[in-house]
Formats: structure tokens, C-alpha cells, sequence
């Protein structure tokens, strides 16, 4: 079965570009991790068992007011380019694409809240949106574990709290990261000092991707560790007050660059800039660097050749399943360098449709 | 030392844990008289049979485990999961719900690292949400409640005057209650 449609063409909130500070954050994710009582975790390998839980939050989800108009996609139909694309869209994770046996993502109608079912836990409800926004995606979040909690015996302990397969999410079950876009600090060298500072406050910082993956396009993901022992009011305030210090941070070191080494930063923005339009291979990574490059200049106003939904538009569109998909047929690597470059050029009018 | 308490004679090597409401029973079981009653390890389900237990229905957002120790408490196997206390060492990942309670004393002293400060062993753990009934529900019907019972004592003491404000704020209320709360209309519509 193929992506839908609607999943692919609207994408969500978030690809909009235009939340709080977005500027420099880019996305503000909030996920839950749920499990039914009495029932093994997914990560045990009866696969009966597996069934009879989706096909049971299949039900749950089908009787919400909106609940028949949830999109799902179960992921051993979908063919792994498929699986990939919505790995890239941040609805499922890798665990989830590369994973095997009954497991699905389902995604409200308006595309702001997903679910992955089957997981590392029965549940991981999710709200992805533009910009940084902590409390309204966890207020709907929230709205959504509430209403499920009517429908659904979730695992709860009153000592540990919400139960989840693994002990670091245990409690709260709750998973907050703020994707941040830090070029300035990056080039100003500050970043390590960032990364210090986010492990004393107990926090992680991960890659694109999430856990365990690398960190492309000077972007980083910032999480909290703790999810046990402080309430979510609290988790939520707690990554409030890091984030704005880390926006501060970065503003400041983009003043810096903007005032004594202005001319270094035009270079860096012009240059990617005339590669993106003129290159002839390009990898996703190289694509993302310059796409960071693009995105530091549009929003410190030294470039408005786009603007910053185009720009965050490429991003997504020149990942491998991404572009696969644009192209409409699948891609060896070296093809697709080839088709990249193209696909950008076109896309920036350096060469005509 | 433990005697098989099935036997009498033969000392117990099997040792079941059976945790219910937080409160444990011990059975300990030599090895022929567990292979006589059918038990063995894969067969964990029978554990309720075995100790002759009601089969319990489950209640609940109620933790209940059953748990196993084998051979002189090496290991600790959780009877709905099948996981074992060494390899949750290992991998990092329990099996079931239950194994919260079942490996307990291995994971308090791993959470409570996990909480910054202020925390003992011993203590309860969790801050924050808990599951039930969704809270704007609760918190309306705790409201009408009180309200209904301010009217009921106003009307009682021939208070009109404050009964009538109670009356339009309750009014205001149950606009906003869902018909799904009958038990909230029904006692307003006495007054």
C-alpha cells in the first residue's frame, strides 16, 4: 500500500516554518509511551499476542469522535521504501521502519498527532509542530491520552508509574526534544560548551533522526533523560528554560558573526548557494549542509533568494525516500547524487522544469 | 532451608513468589512434587492451579505478579513474561508489566539513580499524571456536587436568594456537562 496521499502532500503543522523562534527551532516534539495492562511488551516475540494488541487500539482509536478518520499504515504492507518515507516525515521511528511482525503508525486528520503501536511499547502517541511550542503539543498529547485512557487499561504502577518496556521512560512516559538549528554556535565553536552544559541539566542531545543518530545540517535534537520522579508540568518547564537559554546562546553568537565576521558568513550563505544551483552530484549530507547555510542566511537576513518554508521544504524532499518517491522509481546511491542535484537545481529555478 | 510444603520431606528447590496487592505469599515446592502437579517452567501459566489460587480476574491499573525463583535464588523469573531477572541485566528491557513488581529490588536502586535528588528507596517514585477518568470530567462533576449539595442546604435553611445564584451557576455547568453524566442532571433536576 502506498503513503497516503494526504500524509504526503499535507505533511503536518510543522512543515510550515512558522512557529515560535523558528528561527532556530525548528521542530518541538512531545510523545508518550503507553502500555496495555496484563499484556506483554512488543518486544517480547509472540507475534499472536502483537496482533490481538494493535487490532485492540485498532478498535480503540476507530470509536474516538474523529477515530474513522485516522489514517493508518501497517508497516510489514508497506514496501520499505515506504517505510522510510515515514521515517523521514518523523511519524515512526527507525526501530519502528526497520522493525518486524504487527506494527502500525496511525495519524490524525489533521496530521498533528501520530501514533506508533507496536513499538518499544504498545504506544508512543506523538505531536510533531513548527517551532518551539512545548506546551501546546503536550496539551494535545495529552487531549489524546486522555481520551484513549477512557477506551484502554493502561500498565500503571502507583510507585513506578506509566510502565514501559524499558526504565528510562518509565513514570511520566514522557519524551519532550526541541530540534534546534545551531549553525552560529557551531562555527563560533560554542557548541561543545552547549552539549556540557544539556548533560549537567540531565538532557541528551541526539541526532536527525533521534537516538543513536548522527546530527546533520547543524541540526540537534534536545531531550529530557528524566521521564520519573518530577511531574510533566515540570519536564516541560525544565526543557523550557534550556531551550531559551540555548536560542539566547545562538542569537548571540549570530550577532557576533554578523558584526566581526560578516563577511565569512555571506561567503558561507553565497557559496552554498552557487553550489546548490551548479552542482551535479550531490549527497543528502552535502545537501543539508548547504541547506543549513541557506537557512542561517534567510533568517539573519544577509539572503532572501527563498524563505525559510522553501528551504525546510528541500530538507525533507532531498532525503533518499523522499526524493525516491519525486522521482517515482527507486534509486541506486550514486543515481541519486545524480537526481538530487537535479531535483535542487530545478527547485531553485537555476535550471528550467 | 525450606521443607516442600506439598510433601513435607524433601527439601524445596522451587521457591514461588505470588504478589498480590502488595502482599507476598511464598510457596516453596520440591522438584518432584512440581513435575507431579504439572508444573514446569514453560507452563508458568498454571502457577495459579498450582498453588490452588483462585484464578484472580485482573483488576485494573493494579500491578499483579507472579514471579519464580529458581535453584537458590539465582535467578528470578517472571511467571506472565517468561523474563528472567539476569537477562533484564543484560538487555536492559523487561518483559511485561508485572516485571516492575517481580524485579523490584533490582529496579529501585536503578530508578532512584535516574531521580535527581531528594529521593529514598522505599518511597514512591512516580510525580504527576495518573489514568482514570479524564481530569476537565472530574473536575466538573466534583464541581456540580459540590454545588447541588450548597443548593440542597440553601433551599433547607429557606435561603432563596442564594439559591437561585447556585441555581444559575449550576445551570451554566451542566450546559457544559456531557450527557454522558446522568448521575450529575438527574441529582440537579431534583431541586
Amino acid at each position: 500500500m502506498e503513503i497516503n496521499k494526504r500524509i504526503f502532500e499535507d505533511g503536518g503543522q510543522w512543515m510550515a516554518s512558522d512557529g515560535p523562534h523558528s528561527g532556530i527551532a525548528v521542530t518541538t516534539r512531545v510523545r508518550l509511551a503507553r502500555n496495555l495492562d496484563n499484556r506483554r511488551f512488543p518486544t517480547h516475540p509472540d507475534q499472536s499476542e502483537r496482533r490481538e494488541i494493535l487490532d485492540e487500539v485498532k478498535n480503540a482509536i476507530r470509536s474516538l469522535p474523529d477515530g474513522k478518520d485516522y489514517i493508518w499504515h501497517e508497516l510489514d504492507e508497506e514496501a520499505p521504501l515506504d517505510r522510510r518515507l515515514l521515517m523521514e516525515r518523523h511519524l515512526i521511528s527507525r526501530e519502528l521502519a526497520d522493525g518486524s511482525g504487527p506494527r502500525a503508525v496511525v495519524v490524525n486528520p489533521a496530521s498533528s498527532l501520530a501514533i506508533m503501536v507496536n513499538e518499544e511499547d504498545h504506544l508512543r502517541m506523538q505531536c510533531l509542530m513548527s517551532g518551539l511550542a512545548l506546551q501546546e503539543a503536550y496539551d494535545r498529547v495529552n487531549a489524546l491520552d486522555d481520551l484513549l485512557n477512557d477506551r484502554l487499561p493502561f500498565a500503571f504502577s502507583p510507585v513506578y508509574g506509566y510502565l514501559t518496556s524499558c526504565p528510562t521512560n518509565v513514570g511520566t512516559g514522557l519524551r519532550v526534544s526541541v530540534m534546534l538549528h545551531l549553525p552560529a554556535l557551531v562555527m563560533t565553536r560554542h557548541i561543545e560548551r552547549v552539549f556540557r552544559a544539556v548533560y549537567e541539566m540531565r538532557m541528551a542531545v541526539r541526532g536527525f533522526y533521534g537516538e543513536g543518530t548522527e546530527a546533520f545540517g547543524e541540526l540537534y535534537q534536545i531531550s529530557n533523560q528524566i521521564t520519573v520522579g518530577r511531574s510533566e508540568q515540570d519536564i516541560l518547564d525544565d526543557m523550557d528554560a534550556v531551550i531559551a537559554a540555548i536560542i539566547q546562546y545562538e542569537e548571540k553568537a549570530r550577532a557576533e558573526l554578523a558584526t566581526s565576521e560578516r563577511s565569512q558568513l555571506e561567503d558561507r550563505v553565497w557559496r552554498s548557494w552557487g553550489v546548490l544551483q551548479n552542482a551535479r552530484l550531490m549527497s543528502s549530507e552535502e545537501a543539508m549542509r548547504h541547506l543549513s547555510s541557506l537557512r542561517l542566511g534567510v533568517v539573519m537576513g544577509v539572503f532572501n533568494g527563498v524563505d525559510l518554508k522553501e528551504v525546510q521544504r528541500l530538507f525533507l524532499n532531498t532525503q533518499p525516500a523522499h526524493l525516491q518517491r519525486i522521482e517515482g522509481r527507486e534509486l541506486e546511491s550514486n543515481d541519486r547524487d545524480v537526481v538530487r542535484a537535479r531535483y535542487i537545481r530545478t527547485e531553485l529555478g537555476a535550471e528550467a522544469n | 532451608m525450606y521443607i516442600c510444603q506439598i510433601c513435607k520431606k524433601v527439601p524445596a528447590t522451587i521457591h514461588l513468589t505470588d504478589i498480590h496487592n502488595n502482599v507476598k505469599k511464598e510457596v516453596h515446592i520440591c522438584e518432584s512434587c512440581a513435575a507431579e502437579k504439572g508444573f514446569n517452567l514453560q507452563g508458568a501459566a498454571n502457577l495459579p492451579q498450582l498453588l490452588g489460587l483462585a484464578a484472580k480476574k485482573a483488576i485494573p491499573n493494579v500491578v499483579q505478579a507472579a514471579s519464580l525463583k529458581v535453584k537458590g535464588d539465582k535467578d528470578l523469573i517472571c511467571l506472565h513474561s517468561g523474563s528472567t531477572r539476569s537477562a533484564f541485566g543484560e538487555r536492559g528491557r523487561l518483559g511485561c508489566p508485572h516485571d516492575y513488581q517481580t524485579f523490584d529490588t533490582k529496579l529501585r536502586p536503578l530508578i532512584a539513580n535516574q531521580i535527581a535528588a531528594g529521593q529514598r528507596e522505599g518511597t514512591s517514585f512516580h510525580v504527576g499524571k495518573k489514568p482514570g477518568p479524564s481530569r476537565a470530567k472530574d473536575e466538573r462533576g466534583r464541581q456540580v456536587r459540590t454545588l447541588t449539595k450548597k443548593l440542597r442546604a440553601a433551599v433547607a435553611e429557606e435561603n432563596y436568594e442564594a439559591a437561585a445564584r447556585l441555581k444559575v451557576d449550576l445551570d451554566k455547568l451542566r450546559d457544559e456537562t456531557q450527557p454522558s453524566e446522568p448521575g450529575a442532571d438527574a441529582q440537579a433536576g431534583q431541586e
